[in-house]
């Protein structure tokens, strides 16, 4: 399905018709449609699916239909669509019509419509089944979440075991669901032929009593088959809800680490504070005995450098001599000023102030070094800084985590408790289930080998013509039947690789930690498994990458799908790059032309700037800028830019 | 050494910045009797004396006669010796402890400026701007 032209007829909030021109080349893959929130650009993609898959009430129907359109006469809401597909052309339209009705009552509906023209030729579609028959051979509802999808919402991929619908939608997407269904329609054909087979027996009268032990064999084997597909479908359940509770048990356990967490932030706060009431007791040790010390020695150091020991007595005896003379050493006489300075040298025993110092000095010079001590008090500073640092970062971590917690730690244990014995319930259900499931797989072969056995024996007895003929045609289908599903397994082993490669390179060319993530695998049922980079592999959902490289996974995982895919459809994505950061955007604004046929992209101003627009330039076909209408701006209007 | 009488007493006009800075859980120090060998030192450093009246008494100084504190009584006697100032023990002794208190209003400037904090390392640094003066005035070069 390639689109050309979708046409909207008082579609949402596009008052009138507007046709829009959606026609690609395959250099020119990519259309962007440009608009703020609320402006009409997931109406354009609601148009798309309305056009396709309908509404499942009359009263949905209301919600498309233009608002200024509905008060003002009676009138038509329609899409339509034209586009190519298998190399045929189509239009199809799906309509409303309806009478005048004021906002504030629910819109009278007079008929809705949904038509298809097929290489100009009106095709008849008669019934909802016809419709959804057409549909499906398009594009089926299921499987459109691979091509229509909103970029916030893809990652609902990865976060959580994905809905069982996904299953069957890819192996629609792969081709696999046709073959499927004509397996299951061959079984169908098995039995009837069979029954043809035991039919033939009871024609022949020695073989009528051979016949009722079959009959009996078949009907046992109808039974238990129908109570096989029950348990299986009762083994399902269970282990989506297995699958269910162990999600919410590891949220818990993520709860649970979380208080382990705290406890362990609020011990190490503990000994953090310790440590700091250890280190200032060890500051005041120190301001106690060594600070006065400490501010002391510089200067005895250098007291004792400048003055020597030796000097004082010299200048006393030097003093004293000039006193006795009383003339100074130059000759001079000495005048009462001078006389007075040296008698006060001799008095004031100027010997024992110098030798105090120089005790003192000699005293506390030995026992401490400068640096030693500067060293000491620096280490202990820095050490006090440090760990009050680390407590306010243990404050802030506990904080943050009690706020993680809320009132959650309180219940914790009953809950966890009730949920455990919940899961344990499940959990051995399942196991009896999967045990009866084999036990009666087992009874289920073995009456199908007594059933086989017996037939084999008939087959080498000459009971009749007819016989022989329907037992032949039986064995035909036997073998087609074992054909087809070693086809399907081959086929599906083959297509899951070749997804899994596309999908690994498309994540290592977009993610930002091609380090961690190095690819993608699929399990039995097609859920997302992440290679790591020591080729380890955890479900997708266990891991919990954040909510971009959740983005980003879901995104290689569609893109690989798209490409591989035998449905063929354009990819429209809504809000494409939501919560990525610019250098994932980039690279996926860079991926769009690859990601398929015809890629239609709605997005605001603020997700692709110019320069992301640039990257891809080459590859874009038109460019439409939707906007509110000045006039009436109940209603948006759609201008495409010229190239 | 042991120019000092045991029975002197220590007494400070700044009792409540004593008690600040040695009571509670945000004390810098233990003692007050070494919180008054670090105001001696920094009031004999800076050359500054408080003449205050010095109503409140703490210790006696032979607290400083015990083995562990003999580096402080080493640091008290010289400066007993070569800074103060009077006619007789007493006056002298008068005069330690107007020195010590000359400190101790240097350090709660200190304090103050720090934010309510004792950061020896600064102490020491303004210290050492002026010892060159202090080694000339005291050896009266």
């Amino acid at each position: 399905m390639i689109i050309q032209k979708i046409e909207l007829e008082n579609y949402g909030p596009y008052f009138g018709k507007i046709a829009l021109d959606l026609s690609v080349t395959p250099q020119e893959n990519v259309i962007l449609f440009k608009g703020l929130n609320d402006t009409g650009k997931t109406s354009l993609y609601k148009a798309l699916k309305f056009c396709m898959y309908g509404e499942s009430s009359s009263l949905q129907y209301q919600k498309h239909v233009n608002r200024t359109r509905r008060t003002q006469s009676d009138g038509r809401t329609s899409v339509t669509l034209i586009f190519q597909h298998n190399n045929e052309n189509y239009q199809i339209t799906r309509s409303i019509e309806f009478k005048k009705t004021p906002l504030d009552e629910t819109l009278d509906i007079r008929r809705s419509d949904f038509t298809v023209i097929r290489n100009g030729t009106p095709e008849s579609i008669q019934t909802i089944e016809d419709e959804h028959r057409f549909i499906e051979y398009i594009l089926p509802e299921e499987a459109s979440q691979f091509f229509l999808f909103d970029g916030e919402e893809i990652q609902g991929y990865t976060q959580n075991p994905p809905h069982p619908n996904i299953k069957s939608a890819i192996e629609m997407l792969l081709g696999i669901k046709e073959l499927l269904n004509a397996v299951d329609d061959l079984e169908k054909i098995k039995n009837i032929q069979e029954e043809r087979v035991r039919n033939e027996l009871s024609k022949v009268d020695e073989y009528k009593e051979e016949k009722q032990i079959l009959d009996d064999l078949a009907a046992n084997l109808q039974t238990r088959n129908a109570e096989l597909v029950d348990l299986g479908n009762q083994i399902k359940l269970l282990s989506e809800q297995k699958s269910q509770y162990e999600n919410k048990l590891r949220k818990y356990d993520e709860i649970k680490d979380t208080i382990e967490n705290k406890l362990r932030a609020e011990k190490d706060l503990d000994k953090t504070e310790q440590d700091i009431s250890n280190t200032l007791e060890s500051l005041r040790n120190f301001n106690d005995n060594e600070l006065s010390i400490w501010l002391m020695l510089p200067f005895l150091k250098k007291f004792k450098d400048r003055i020597p020991a030796t000097v004082d007595l010299q200048v006393k005896k030097l003093a004293e001599d000039i006193l006795d003379k009383k003339t100074c050493i130059c000759g001079r006489t000495l005048d009462d000023e001078s006389h007075e300075k040296l008698k006060e040298l001799t008095v004031s025993s100027p010997t024992s102030r110098f030798q105090d110092i120089q005790n003192c000095a000699g005293d506390l010079l030995d026992q401490y070094g400068l640096n030693q001590n500067k060293e000491h008090y620096l280490k202990l500073i820095s050490s006090l800084n440090e760990f009050k640092e680390r407590k306010n970062s243990l404050n802030a971590l506990i904080s943050d985590l009690s706020s993680q917690l809320g009132t959650k730690s309180v219940t914790l244990d009953n809950e966890y408790a009730n949920l455990q014995n919940d899961y344990q319930i499940c959990s051995n259900n399942l196991l009896q289930r999967r045990i009866a499931f084999a036990d009666k797989k087992q009874l289920i072969e073995d009456d199908q080998r007594s059933y086989d056995s017996r037939v084999r024996i008939l087959s080498n007895k000459k009971i009749s013509k007819e016989f022989e003929r329907e037992n032949k045609r039986l064995l035909l289908i036997k073998v087609i039947l074992k054909s087809i599903n070693e086809f399907i397994d081959e086929i599906v082993a083959s297509r899951k690789s070749e997804i899994q490669n596309i999908a690994s390179v498309f994540l290592r060319g977009i993610t930002n930690a091609p380090e961690v993530y190095t690819g993608i695998e699929l399990d039995d049922e097609y859920r997302l498994h992440l290679k790591i980079k020591d080729q380890s592999t955890i479900p997708a959902w266990e891991r919990g990458p954040s909510a971009g490289q959740s983005q980003v996974i879901a995104h290689s995982f569609i893109a690989a799908l798209n490409k591989f895919t035998a449905k063929e459809a354009p990819v429209i994505i809504d809000t494409p790059l939501a919560r990525l950061d610019d250098i994932h955007a980039e690279k996926i604004v860079k991926s769009y032309p690859a990601m398929g046929k015809q890629v239609i992209v709605l997005y605001q101003p603020r997700e692709l700037d110019d320069r992301l627009i640039a990257s891809i330039k080459s590859h874009i076909r038109a460019e439409y800028d939707i906007k509110r209408d000045l006039v009436d701006p109940e209603n948006s209007i759609i201008a495409r830019r010229v190239k | 050494m042991n120019q000092i009488k045991p029975e002197k007493r220590l007494f400070t006009a700044f009792s409540d910045f004593y008690k600040l800075l040695t009571e509670g859980t945000n004390r810098k120090f233990n003692g007050k009797a070494e919180l008054f060998v670090v105001g001696l030192t920094l009031g004999f450093l800076h050359n500054k004396r408080n003449r205050d009246e010095k109503p409140f008494e703490f210790i006696r100084y032979s607290h400083f006669y015990d083995s562990k504190s003999a580096d402080h009584r080493s640091i008290i006697e010289m400066i007993y010796s070569t800074m103060a100032e009077g006619n007789d023990d007493n006056a002298k002794w008068q005069d330690v402890l107007r020195i010590a208190d000359g400190g101790i209003e240097i350090l709660k400037q200190h304090y103050d400026n720090s934010g309510n904090n004792i950061d020896a390392s600064l102490l020491i640094k303004d210290a050492e701007k002026i010892i060159d003066g202090r080694v000339n005035q005291v050896s009266g070069v």
